[in-house]
């Protein structure tokens, strides 16, 4: 039986997809490359040729954006954020290809300026030649609308993200305790002004609506640490693993759909991962997912 | 030949720049480099902290050689009125400073600092530092309606007391009786409202160093001297009649600060800051300066009641952040270490089921526990499988990292309310030590998983 809620989601993305409005990743299959067994550099560099190089997603001109998890006023190594490598690797690769800036932010958690220096984030950022910029200030949110979303249909979103021809979304993959995994559609919540609404009014389904307003064109989920326990901030070294594990796709369910298994969660449980693919942006099944398996 | 004194003038202003500069980094939190200020020093030497004891010592050694410096150039408030119009100059009939000096000693012997918040002029300027708009208001009245620095002459309970010492300092202005033609130019730029031209007399207490005057005088009649080749006016201390008036006004101040303790009562719900021990104790030492507010990284240090305190709507208590305990200036906060800060209990949350997003609408949620550092707030699954949050008081030190994040309104689900005594709280590490979790979340994704068998 479908509540009210459920249905209208149903409906609107069956009417949508009967508009052709959804993603191109539906019906066909979504590719996940999964590196394992390196640095961090080392696994994107062998990622991303598989993927057909950085070039193949950065054109000489481009403005890019690169949104790693930053949250948090914590190491590398409490794995809390993104690896500060690999952020800078995908900088110093996008200007390689050509890319005229690189802007890099997140709307933290912890005080901005703790959060930027203590992940390291910044300094690999500006070491790479990238530029690192503020995620505190509302003024840089714009107000945007979207009819296809279910519970979030206004949103203040980064302008970074909005005016970006590239965007590439680069997550750490950790537990989380509200929507039990945070990944790459959860990162999402780092590009928004106000979180609190979405915690309020149903939060997976906000996720997932988040999306809409700009997918990435690529995502990188780092898994080379991963918070297992007690996260999204994690209490103590005892939370890490490292499985040395990293996942590129375009299609940001499907990397999702994947990553949750180096948690050993079921795909059920992760509620925005179902309510994503309704919207129509992605694949979360398995039988429409291919993965590259690659040893670095 | 009133040259040579434009260099004397120009050096107070130059000093008062400098600790004008000092006093601006330490608010905007660049350095922590805060000259010595009275109330502060004196606070801190009532609670046996030694630098107290070393700005006390500086502050009156400085005033018995030199007069009233303080005034003239390390108190903010003072190089303020410099900064502002003032119209002209007029004085009281009554020495009411000494009745303010009387509240402000009666409340610090008697321990409790209301009166301290609105009396300390360093204090007041904090206030101000922060965005409090009244004192700067009344501040900015006194100078246009009663000339500049009227709060300096008239009011100041701080410039009273070191009215006191300055009468005796070694070094003071006096005037050249022989040279002195009575034609007042002096008075007119003086901000001490002390000096008497007819009677070619300059106060030494009252002066508070501006040394306007110095290049005022065109015969170049006032200047430097020690206390033993001056005639400088002695007699108005001893007199018996201005005596017997400044002891009335001093008396029925301090009985005053004495009283305004039974009207203050003890009975607040502030959540004070890390370090401050004891809510009564802070209380009783918290001068309201500000200082710590505008350290604060997390931006939820603000006034209430006059102290400092923490209010979770405006953000939280960052955990890497010990900003305040250590910048204190008056030992009202103990400066805490990182690790002893991180555990130290300065409120305890209480969850409200019935008002939690996870509980009633069945969604996921977690924004407390997302930010909780200690793990002490958790989302635990429920019978249903939802998940919940689980409030572990042991492990909470009330830093309104859930509060403040809870999205919950009017009122939160999750609130941090006051206690009265700041306790240390479990080590979190430690506790999870002991309690490995139940969930086998990622049990399998150990170091060694990147050989053999593909996760994924």
């Amino acid at each position: 039986m479908l509540n009210r809620r459920e249905f209208i989601a149903t409906v609107s993305a069956a009417g949508a997809a009967s508009l052709g409005i959804a993603d191109d990743t539906n019906g066909n299959l979504s590719e996940v490359v999964a590196v394992r067994n390196g640095t961090p550099v080392e696994m994107f560099r062998k990622g991303i040729a598989s993927l057909g190089g950085m070039k193949a997603f950065v054109k000489p001109g481009q403005r890019v954006v690169v949104k790693p998890n930053a949250a948090w006023d914590r190491t590398p190594e409490e794995a809390a954020n993104t690896n500060p490598d690999l952020v800078g690797e995908i900088v110093r690769q996008a200007l390689e290809a050509g890319a005229t800036q690189v802007l890099v932010f997140d709307h933290t958690c912890n005080s901005e300026r703790n959060a930027y220096a203590r992940s390291g984030i910044e300094a690999a950022v500006k070491g790479a030649g990238g530029k690192m910029i503020s995620g505190a200030d509302e003024a840089d949110y714009v107000e945007r609308d979207c009819s296809k979303a279910i519970r979030l249909k206004h949103a203040k979103i980064h302008k970074a993200i909005l005016e970006a021809d590239v965007f590439i979304n680069v997550p750490v993959l950790k537990n989380h305790g509200g929507t039990k995994m945070t990944s790459a559609m959860k990162n999402s919540m780092g590009w928004i002004w106000d979180r609190q609404y979405m915690h309020k009014n149903d939060l997976p389904q906000c996720i997932a609506d988040l999306i809409l307003y700009r997918k990435p064109d690529l995502n990188v989920v780092d898994a080379y640490r991963i918070m297992i326990s007690n996260g999204p901030r994690g209490i103590s070294k005892a939370d890490v693993r490292m499985p040395k594990y990293q996942l590129l796709s375009k299609d940001i369910v499907a990397i999702d759909a994947q990553a949750l298994k180096l948690l050993r969660y079921r795909p059920e449980d992760i509620h925005y991962l179902q309510k994503g693919e309704r919207l129509g942006l992605g694949n979360a099944s398995e039988s429409k997912i291919r993965v590259t398996r690659i040893d670095a | 030949m009133s040259n040579r004194w434009v260099t004397w003038r120009l050096g107070r202003r130059l000093l008062a720049i400098l600790s004008a500069v000092g006093i601006a980094g330490s608010f905007w939190g660049l350095w922590p480099l805060l000259p010595p200020q009275v109330a502060p020093a004196v606070e801190a030497l009532r609670l046996g902290v030694l630098s107290g004891l070393f700005s006390t010592l500086f502050l009156v050694v400085g005033t018995l050689l030199f007069g009233r410096i303080y005034c003239a150039a390390i108190c903010p408030l003072g190089v303020l009125q410099d900064c502002l119009p003032g119209g002209q100059a007029r004085g009281l009939k009554y020495p009411f400073r000494f009745a303010l000096l009387g509240v402000w000693a009666g409340s610090i012997l008697l321990g409790d600092f209301l009166a301290i918040r609105y009396l300390d002029p360093y204090s007041l300027f904090g206030s101000i530092v922060a965005g409090s708009l009244l004192p700067f208001g009344v501040i900015l009245t006194l100078s246009l309606t009663l000339g500049g620095r009227f709060w300096c002459r008239e009011l100041c309970p701080i410039g009273a007391g070191l009215e006191l010492l300055s009468r005796h300092s070694f070094l003071r202005l006096s005037i050249d009786q022989s040279r002195c033609v009575s034609c007042g130019a002096c008075a007119k730029v003086c901000s001490g409202g002390c000096i008497d031209p007819r009677s070619k007399t300059i106060d030494s207490g009252r002066c508070i160093r501006c040394m306007n005057c110095l290049s005022a005088c065109r015969l170049g009649a006032i200047t430097w001297h020690t206390s033993k080749c001056t005639n400088a006016s002695r007699k108005s201390i001893v007199e018996r009649r201005n005596f017997l008036k400044v002891l009335t006004f001093a008396a029925g101040g301090t009985t005053l600060g004495a009283l305004q303790l039974y009207a203050h009562g003890r009975k607040h719900d502030l959540i004070a800051p890390p370090g401050a021990g004891s809510l009564s104790q802070f209380l009783s030492r918290c001068t309201g300066c500000g200082l710590c507010i505008r350290n604060c990284e997390g931006g939820v240090l603000t006034f209430r009641n006059g102290v400092a305190a923490l209010d979770f709507d405006k953000g939280m208590c960052e955990f890497s952040c010990a900003n305040c305990s250590n910048i204190c200036p008056t030992g009202a906060l103990k400066p805490l270490n990182l690790a002893i800060k991180r555990r130290t209990a300065i409120g305890r949350a209480r969850f409200f089921p019935t008002r939690c997003v996870a509980i009633q609408n069945g969604t996921d949620c977690g924004a407390c526990a997302e930010h909780c550092p200690t793990g002490a707030l958790r989302m635990i699954p429920d019978a249903n499988g939802r998940r919940i949050p689980h409030l572990e008081t042991a492990l909470c030190i009330g830093c309104g990292n859930c509060e403040h994040p809870c999205p919950v309104r009017p009122e939160r689900a999750i609130v941090v309310e006051a206690i009265e005594t700041q306790t240390l709280a479990a080590d979190p590490e430690a506790w999870f030590r002991a309690r490995p979790p139940s969930e086998p979340e990622g049990a399998a994704a150990d170091p060694n998983t990147s050989e053999g068998e593909w996760l994924l």
